[in-house]
């Protein structure tokens, strides 16, 4: 799942018509989904965007391979509609300096963000917002460093009077390279789900742990010889078959099931 | 092993990462030469990224970042128990690098740290500093390459060479003998070519069966590369150990140690060598556990270890046979008494 945090209506707009998102049944923010994609727009300010991201993440359950993108509008001395990838976030609430790494090609450029807490009529920042940092600090108990990105789309220089005039130009003029980032993230993502270990042996466990008359100490060794011997494509089946014509299996009590599981072991190496 | 696809990630040191403090000093600056391409992020300290919250190591290593710092505080340490002395009384390491570019699916480094990115102390100088003032005292044994493989980055960083002008320079005026080792799975034989020969510089190369190397050594120099390069050296004149430690336990596992030691014993003379060593895998309880949860499909890190007072080794039945075997295999090549056979 992608996770797309936008702090307005308007910067998710041009999101949701891509995506063709539908509104969840939501209460508590305003939510927008498909298979892929979920959107929640937190409001402005650090607390609200806090609160959402952690509210969202939460609610849907949030796996290590999905990835978090916060994207909006800032404004900076950086050229208006220009979109920048962010390499450094730093807090001048709390003056604290976080840092999402940039492993992933991209076709932006990117740049340091200042973020606070007010609206700025006046500033000399490269780009200022008031979500980012938040959005990071909540994120981050949810997802690893890698998977937290943030695009930031200059409206303007420090003239908050004309910002809602172009936040759909913004957004607009740039959609097709932040959808070319989510496209890769969305692969990136799909990638680790298809690598990750199957669990299969939890299945043979549930079976075998009778079978051996397990103790507690015994349940854990029989379920880390299992993992192994499913990572390495042992043939289990076919050891537990050979064990029970051998009348090793099942077990009657502890004593035998001490030595069928040293047997098992040995199976296995 | 979990790893993804490349062609989604930034190349290597795309992004360099440099303490404020030290951006305008010429080893830094050097550095950020070779790397015209890179965008450069000041930062205040090397731990607000080495040590952030929540980092995922596989992913960073698929594109590693580069972090240049400064090494405050303690910069020579003591051995460590899990470490071979090789029977040195004054057995230290430094790492004057943290992390690898090699991507060794065993490495306790992924247990060891947070971060994937790797870190480069830029004031060589001040390690040498304490360096002379132990020597003062004692000698001194140091291994110049745990935590990292030096020469892996040698064309980058020539902190191989440094080390062994510093080991010429130091032994010629200091009232007792610097000896290092560098530990290395590095192949590359024109890394050596600006190296000073020394009798106090030990390449140690891990040596491991091919099928080791192509399956958990991601990165590093084949077996042939290795053994021709520790050849070289030792043709050069260069003190070479090679470390059959740490053995990795597979399928098949004596058949591919004895076709790498038939390789080995074909391209070295072994009578010529300074020494080998032989141990089994192990490592620590908490790097294990750490291990497990960053690579779930790791038959290496999910391998049913026996546990030892806090560190992971090969049921004892398996690793007895196998430091045996190789122990064994080895006495015939070479005197016994240059095997150093790891003991808890």
């Amino acid at each position: 799942m992608i996770y797309l945090i936008c702090a307005l209506y308007p910067e998710a707009k041009p999101l949701i018509d891509k995506y063709n998102l539908k509104k969840a049944d939501d209460g508590k923010f305003q939510t927008f989904k498909n298979d892929v994609i979920t959107l929640v727009i937190t409001g402005t300010g650090q607390i609200s965007a806090a609160i959402a991201t952690a509210y969202v993440l939460t609610k849907y359950e949030c796996h290590k391979a999905d990835f978090v993108i916060n994207i909006g509008i800032c404004a900076g001395m950086l050229p208006v509609k220009g979109a920048y990838l962010i390499n450094k976030i730093i807090d001048i609430s709390s003056g604290r300096t976080y840092y999402p790494d940039m492993l992933y090609k991209s076709d932006f450029e990117e740049s340091e963000l200042f973020s606070g807490n007010s609206i700025l009529s006046e500033g000399n920042y490269p780009l200022y917002d008031m979500e980012a940092a938040a959005i990071y600090q909540a994120a981050i108990k949810f997802i690893s460093t890698d998977r937290i990105s943030f695009i930031k789309i200059v409206s303007d220089n420090f003239s908050p009077e004309s910002v809602k005039t172009v936040i759909n130009d913004c957004l607009e003029g740039n959609i097709s390279i932040i959808d070319e980032y989510i496209l890769s993230c969305k692969k990136i993502a799909d990638e680790i789900i298809a690598t990750e270990a199957s669990d299969d042996y939890i299945h043979l466990f549930d079976q075998l742990k009778q079978d051996f008359h397990c103790s507690v100490t015994m349940e854990n060794s029989l379920k880390g010889l299992l993992k192994y011997a499913c990572i390495s494509k042992i043939d289990i089946p076919g050891i537990i078959n050979n064990m029970k014509e051998n009348e090793i299996l099942p077990c009657q009590n502890k004593e035998e099931g001490k030595k069928a599981l040293e047997h098992f072991r040995k199976q296995l190496f | 092993m979990n790893t993804l696809g490349n062609n989604y990630f930034n190349k290597a040191f795309s992004h360099i990462y440099v303490e404020e403090s030290i951006k305008n000093e010429a080893a830094a600056t050097s550095i950020l030469m070779g790397f015209p391409n890179a965008t450069i992020i000041y930062i205040n300290h090397y731990k607000d990224i080495f040590c952030r919250a929540n980092q995922n190591y596989i992913s960073q290593q698929a594109s590693h970042s580069l972090i240049l710092a400064r090494k405050t505080g303690t910069k020579i340490y003591k051995g460590s128990p899990v470490c071979q002395s090789f029977d040195n009384k004054y057995f230290y390491y430094t790492s004057c690098m943290m992390n690898c570019l090699y991507n060794c699916e065993y490495c306790y480094l992924k247990g060891m740290y947070q971060s994937g990115y790797l870190v480069l102390f830029i004031n060589l100088e001040d390690i040498f500093d304490e360096v002379c003032e132990m020597l003062q005292e004692h000698p001194v044994y140091l291994c110049v390459s745990y935590d990292t493989d030096i020469m892996a980055m040698e064309q980058i960083f020539h902190l191989g060479e440094k080390w062994c002008n510093f080991v010429n320079t130091i032994n010629q005026k200091s009232p007792n003998e610097l000896t290092i080792e560098i530990r290395t799975k590095c192949g590359n034989q024109s890394n050596w070519e600006n190296l000073k020969v020394s009798p106090n510089v030990i390449f140690a190369f891990t040596i491991s069966p091919e099928y080791v190397i192509d399956h958990f050594e991601r990165g590093t120099s084949s077996l042939s590369a290795r053994l021709n390069c520790a050849s070289s050296l030792i043709n050069a004149g260069f003190p070479v150990r090679l470390c059959f430690d740490p053995m990795i336990y597979c399928k098949d596992w004596k058949t591919h140690y004895k076709d790498m030691l038939t390789k080995a014993t074909a391209s070295i003379n072994f009578s010529s060598l300074y020494d080998v060593s032989v141990g089994s895998f192990r490592i620590s309880k908490e790097y294990l556990k750490k291990m497990r949860h960053m690579l779930p499909d790791s038959a290496i890190a999910f391998f049913p270890y026996e546990n030892t007072e806090g560190f992971y080794h090969y049921p004892s039945d398996i690793q007895n046979e196998m430091e045996q075997f190789l122990f064994s295999e080895l006495s015939g090549h070479i005197s016994k008494d240059k095997i150093f056979l790891w003991k808890e």
